[in-house]
């Protein structure tokens, strides 16, 4: 067997559940693992046998999903713009207070809980519009600097903080029906 | 521009600390805002558990490759070998 096709065989679940979390299509996270192997096999060299072979594999993996995203910016972001950006303003009444009243979610200690919590933000995260899910996932599963994103996606830093607000609102209002 | 923030206001200030690091003033109007209003405190522990929960790595549950997947992906590594 193969160096690429051992690996598949050894980390290849592991690794699409790392890039699946992070990207918003099963297809999208099949790539990032192919496009990982790929490197993987060009870079060989570069493996110095310090880490093991899942962290190397890992570390090139999440280059792999940042290089996706941006490859999938554009369409997306043009989406984004206009129509719903006022949506997340309904939640408001006129004189800027909340239409509704927040439960405590309190702070769940059960690991089969904590387990189960983020099963629910899994699902929600990949009922967000594609635009918000991967400026989310680049700052928060990717953990990149507004500075950051904003040159990844070619967005104003005003931009990338309302689209951020948005998705946190979406997942906030999706998972609250969940816990 | 006042320090009395409405609850509109104070969520884009709450989701935005979480971006970037607020100047003092709109930190100190965010958090005169917080003390008073417990709806918007209570967003604010609810986006604080979100970053939280997300931080957890675990993937017992998820599933992994399709057969289909694995095996196009295997297709596509012999070609590029």
């Amino acid at each position: 067997m193969s160096d690429p096709e051992r690996w598949l065989c050894e980390h290849g679940d592991y690794l699409f559940r790392y890039a699946r979390r992070r990207l918003y299509t099963d297809e999208l996270a099949e790539d990032a693992v192919q496009e990982t192997l790929l490197a993987a096999l060009k870079a060989h060299a570069g493996f110095d046998g310090d880490s093991s072979e899942r962290t190397w594999l890992t570390g090139i993996l999440k280059h792999k999903i940042v290089d996706l995203i941006r490859l999938h910016a554009r369409e997306m972001t043009a989406s984004a713009h206009g129509s719903e950006a006022g949506d997340w303003e309904a939640l408001f009444d006129q004189s800027g207070h909340w239409m509704e009243t927040f439960r405590d979610w309190g702070n769940p200690e059960s690991e089969l809980e904590k387990s189960r919590i983020r099963q629910a933000l899994d699902e929600c995260f990949r009922r967000l519009k594609p635009s918000l899910a991967q400026i989310f996932s680049l700052r928060e599963l990717s953990g990149l600097s507004n500075d950051e994103i904003c040159k990844e996606l070619g967005i104003s830093a005003t931009n990338a903080w309302v689209m951020l607000h948005r998705a946190r609102l979406f997942l906030r209002e999706c998972l609250d029906t969940r816990i | 521009m006042g320090l009395m923030k409405t609850c509109k206001e104070t969520s884009l200030l709450v989701t935005q600390s979480l971006d970037r690091k607020l100047n003092w003033h709109e930190n100190l109007a965010m958090r005169l805002h917080l003390a008073i209003c417990e709806n918007c405190y209570r967003f604010m522990k609810q986006m604080h558990l979100i970053r939280e929960w997300l931080s957890r790595e675990d993937e017992a549950v998820q599933p992994g490759l399709s057969e289909e997947g694995r095996e196009r992906i295997a297709r596509n590594l012999r070609e590029k070998e």
